[in-house]
């Protein structure tokens, strides 16, 4: 071939090849959106008291979408996470969820674990209609379509753990907690559920989230001699709590803790022998579960722990994506229609939003603590439990007056604020 | 197409045909592929996608009903729990069970104040049964008296039975509860449940629990609603070894707790109960393709699959298939069609052009091509045409020629060796002579002398008389007299008398009849002369030996030919001889006197005015005729 022939025959050639990449160009750019990235926001505690609960969070967030972008992202575009800072303080949650929303332009937001941040946060998410993917059990008496519960409501976590406890631990009960909206309004249904049941509430105690102080609490446990400690304290007051437990002389032998919202990460030798209810532990026996085990602690290390809310909030990462590859948008809203009658197979089983209350299917467990820190599972409910925000004991516009009594109580906030010295 | 040496009808890569087929199939029906792949490609995953997002919405709206129908049984089995009458009747049977039993008449009449309403309830919300349970989980009422009523569901015999797992899991959870759905004792039958603590101040008092029919489960479940003729909903459950069925199927006949499929079933059926959500093609139980999207039911603990065959889902598609490979196969049928066409058109003028080339190269100069139309390949055609015409002409000129030339050549031979030969013999005579006068003057005899120096002259003067006519014929064509107006007439006079001499003495009679009207022609007056004469001298010569010889002279107009002869009664000529005596030196005797240039002189000059010139005899002995034509028309002598 000379020149002239490859003129001849290359130039319309090229001009052909050029014109079939335009019309795929065409039509790669409709399936891209014409975007290449997708970013969601990653809302927690990476400083105060909540750090060490919610610090695990966003590393196995991060690790879910590291591992969904290395089969290539969200309908063709890498996911790009953007970490904000809650200090373990509402208010500061409030700003970094708006902050993250029309500043950072997320997609979606991954976070929160207290409660009285999630009230704090509601609003915003209900204002842009966006959406947050909570990875918490709590204590339920809300729904909201912009939230994505992924932790357990009440019927799936407290009552029938309070049942089990009701007759297998004693029906004397000693709820302890920290003074926020999900102690208290735990603590609230259970003295309901145990009236119901012929129980007795022997005693309450309540300490601020920020800085507790248990020695109090104990000694009025002492004193009120329970069949069953009934604990919602959360973060690191726990440590502080089971220490003064021991000091005290109270082992679980004599009166056992079930606690709520103890994990491995909070974990002290003064918790062995006591109780956790929860939907998950590290030790369920599934192929999925054995595999996220292996590569949360190849990637975090062998002490990394799979708690509940990480694995809720690995699962819901899933969850996000594949609604969004049903909706063919990662837009907060056509995630909201999506995400309806979408199910995914997890390390803690099927996940299954509820269409009606955006909570998910749960299966109650409880462990005992042993010394290593670990939970051996004691007892499951037979089948996974309909989520249920709002306990039967009162209507809803009745628990919505004990909220509200709540938050005016604590002077318009969530939980109660540390007296300004 | 080209046709080849074996005279066989093919196309070969090289050949034009070929190329141009090539060039279309590139140019048209490649494009034509790839934008008919593009776009059947394009509205075919469209058109997938479309039914595909139709079947998902039906198998949605399918899991919302089915879980919408949950809601609303625990719905309304809540509100049930909530009237005092059912509180009041709990809490009185309960009592009375507790302390007489079911069989005593205590109980009896307590019943019989509280079945109207219950039954009320029972038959309002069309449950199959309806029950009462104490807190210790006793069964201290139910509508129908089945082998259920009477016993407990913590101890008794139907303690691991659905009723009595909803009925534990009302209260563990505090709410209303549904069991999953499944074979129940007592009833013979599937049924499922609902129950929901009953609470009275806040005490729980026990628990109310209902038994749906089984035809209102599977109503939901069996609507074909948006599924066509073949779609169907496949529920299930996974068991120890596989997958059960647990509400009717469309192709095999009481499926329902019956029918399983086994772990490696294709039928998507433990996707779906693994909690995945997709859709896709795949293999139904009967081994038929299905486009089918596999939801989770959580309310159940089911898998379901819903599902329509793919050849009446994607029956549109197939259509739009066969249309599109109808469109693309008639276009490329016809696109080869054209290029054939147009190959014809084209090579078929070029295949003949190039069929009459090779003739024309193996020598045929007639080869001609044929022209229709008048584009490039017909102009072509006429070029050819006209360049191998002037080949012929040019062909056959130059034979011409070449005849000529070889005549000439001849020609030029023979009168070399007859002049050399001619010259030669008089040099003998005057050789021999001047020897003999050299002896004869050497003895001193001068007697024969004289007459040897005459024999000289005499052989010096034929010598001479040679080479004058070998200049007068040379000069033809060379030297030229202006020409004019002949008339034949007075030639013949001149010429009859430059050769009265022989006549004379040859008693010799000459018929001159020529008419007096003869038109002129017009020439060269001397050499028309010099023919006459030759021709008279000539006729004299042969017809002298005759006892009385006789010259017939004529001329006559023959169409646009003067027509003259010369006839004479001589010896005539063989027939072999008639065309050599115009010859340079040929002569029908040797001894004859002449130097046998006359007749040749004689042609040249007739045929240089445009004439010819021949001879006839009727054998020998029968006289000889020359004839010879000028042109009428003539324009004079063309040298």
């Amino acid at each position: 071939m000379n020149l002239k022939k490859i003129a001849f025959f290359g130039l319309p050639g090229l001009i052909f090849i050029a014109a079939l990449l335009f019309i795929y160009q065409l039509q790669s750019q409709k399936v891209m959106g014409g975007q290449h990235t997708v970013r969601v926001g990653i809302l927690h505690s990476l400083s105060g008291v909540m750090a060490r609960s919610e610090q695990p969070i966003v590393d196995v967030v991060l690790m879910a979408i590291e591992e969904i972008n290395a089969k290539g992202g969200v309908l063709g575009r890498k996911i790009v996470p953007v970490i904000a800072d809650g200090k373990s303080d509402e208010k500061v949650f409030a700003k970094e969820a708006e902050r993250l929303i029309v500043k950072e332009k997320v997609d979606v937001v991954f976070g929160v674990w207290t409660s009285a941040a999630r009230k704090a946060v509601k609003p915003i998410f209900e204002k842009y209609d966006h959406l947050l993917f909570y990875p918490v059990q709590y204590e339920g008496l809300e729904v909201s379509p912009n939230i994505i519960y992924l932790g357990a409501a009440p019927n799936q976590q407290i009552i029938p753990a309070v049942k089990w406890s009701f007759d297998h631990l004693g029906k004397r009960m000693f709820l302890v907690g920290s003074d926020y909206i999900f102690p208290r309004t735990a603590n609230e249904i259970i003295r309901l559920q145990v009236q119901a049941l012929g129980g007795e509430i022997v005693g309450e105690h309540y300490e601020n989230l920020q800085d507790p102080d248990y020695h109090h609490a104990v000694q009025d446990i002492v004193k009120a001699k329970p069949d069953v400690i009934i604990s919602t304290i959360n973060g690191d007051g726990n440590i502080g709590f089971f220490k003064a437990l021991r000091a005290a002389g109270v082992t679980p032998q004599t009166i056992p803790v079930m606690s709520f919202s103890v994990s491995k990460d909070l974990f002290t030798p003064d918790m062995t022998g006591n109780y956790a209810a929860w939907n998950y532990f590290q030790s369920l026996n599934s192929k999925q579960n054995s595999g996220f085990i292996h590569r949360l602690k190849a990637r975090y290390g062998q002490d990394r722990q799979a708690s509940d809310p990480v694995q809720s909030a690995y699962s819901g990462v899933f969850l996000w994506a594949k609604s969004a590859e049903r909706a063919n948008s990662t837009k907060p809203h056509d995630i909201q229609v999506s995400r309806k009658n979408t199910s995914i197979p997890t390390p803690g089983g099927i996940l299954n939003v509820d269409t009606v209350t955006n909570h998910v299917w749960k299966r109650p467990r409880i462990g005992k603590i042993n010394k290593n820190g670990e939970f051996d599972i004691v007892w499951e409910a037979p089948q996974t439990i309909h989520p249920n925000p709002f306990p039967m004991f009162k209507s809803k516009s009745e628990w919505a007056l004990f909220l509200e009594d709540l938050y005016q109580g604590w002077g318009q906030n969530w939980s109660a604020q540390m007296a300004t010295k | 197409m080209v046709r080849t040496d074996g005279d066989q009808m093919m196309i070969k890569f090289n050949s034009l045909s070929a190329k141009i087929l090539l060039a279309f199939l590139v140019a048209t029906a490649l494009p034509l592929l790839v934008s008919s792949y593009i776009s059947f490609s394009t509205s075919q995953k469209g058109l997938e996608y479309e039914i595909a997002q139709r079947l998902i919405s039906v198998a949605d709206h399918k899991v919302n009903i089915i879980e919408a129908v949950a809601d609303s049984n625990k719905t309304e089995i809540e509100a049930i729990s909530k009237t005092s009458n059912v509180q009041d009747a709990m809490i009185a049977l309960s009592k009375v069970y507790r302390a007489e039993g079911p069989q005593s008449d205590p109980y009896q009449q307590e019943e019989k104040k509280h079945r109207p309403f219950l039954r009320r309830f029972q038959e309002g919300f069309d449950y199959y049964n309806l029950f009462l349970t104490s807190p210790d989980l006793d069964i201290v009422f139910s509508v129908n008296h089945e082998s259920d009523f009477g016993t407990s569901l913590k101890f008794g015999p139907y303690r691991n039975t659905s009723l009595a797992n909803v009925t534990r899991a009302s209260i563990a959870n505090f709410e209303a509860s549904l069991s999953i759905i499944e074979l129940y004792q007592p009833s013979q039958n599937i049924a499922a449940f609902a129950a929901v603590p009953l609470l009275k101040s806040g005490k729980l008092i026990g628990v109310l629990a209902v038994q749906f029919k089984r035809k209102a489960l599977y109503d939901a479940i069996t609507d074909r609603t948006g599924l066509g003729l073949t779609g169907e909903t496949v529920v299930g459950q996974i068991i120890r070894g596989g997958f059960l069925v647990t509400a009717p199927l469309l192709h095999v006949k009481n499926a329902a707790f019956t029918k399983t499929f086994a772990k490696n079933d294709t039928g998507k059926f433990l996707n779906a109960s693994r909690g995945e959500t997709g859709h896709g093609i795949f293999k139904d139980y009967r081994g038929i393709p299905v486009l089918g999207v596999w939801r989770n039911l959580p309310s159940y603990q089911w898998g379901m699959v819903v599902k329509i065959d793919v050849e009446e889902a994607f029956a549109n598609i197939h259509k739009l298939e066969l249309l599109n490979w109808g469109i693309l196969i008639a276009s490329i049928s016809l696109v080869i069609i054209l290029s054939l066409l147009l190959t014809q058109t084209i090579l078929r003028p070029i295949e003949t052009l190039n069929v009459a080339a090779k003739s024309l190269q193996a020598g045929d100069f007639q080869s001609r091509v044929s022209i229709h139309g008048k584009d490039e390949i017909a102009q072509l055609g006429l070029a050819f045409n006209s360049m191998s015409l002037e080949i012929e002409d040019n062909n056959r000129v130059q034979a011409r020629q070449v005849d000529e030339l070889s005549k000439v050549n001849i020609e030029l031979e023979r009168f070399t060796y007859t002049v050399s030969h001619d010259l030669k013999s008089p040099l003998i005579t005057i050789g021999g002579f001047i020897g003999m006068i050299e002896k004869d003057l050497k003895k001193d005899k001068f007697d024969r002398v004289n007459s040897d120096l005459a024999r000289i002259r005499s052989a010096a003067e034929k010598m001479r008389q040679l080479l004058d006519d070998l200049l007068e014929l040379s000069r033809i064509g060379r030297i030229a007299n202006p020409s004019q107006n002949l008339h034949q007439g007075q030639i013949i006079g001149d010429a009859l008398e430059r050769v009265h001499g022989r006549i004379m003495s040859g008693k010799v009679r000459v018929d001159v009849k020529i008419p007096d009207d003869l038109p002129v022609v017009f020439g060269d007056k001397p050499r028309i002369t010099e023919v006459w004469q030759n021709l008279v001298e000539n006729a004299v010569k042969f017809s002298i030996q005759q006892p009385d010889p006789v010259i017939e002279i004529g001329a006559r107009v023959d169409e646009d030919w003067l027509e003259c002869y010369v006839k004479d009664n001589g010896m005539g000529i063989d027939d072999k001889y008639l065309k050599k005596i115009f010859g340079l030196f040929e002569r029908l005797d040797a001894g004859e006197e002449g130097t046998g240039i006359g007749l040749a002189l004689v042609k040249q000059i007739i045929e240089v005015h445009g004439g010819r010139i021949w001879a006839e005899s009727q054998g020998l002995g029968q006289g000889t005729t020359l004839t010879f034509r000028l042109p009428l028309k003539n324009t004079g002598p063309d040298f």
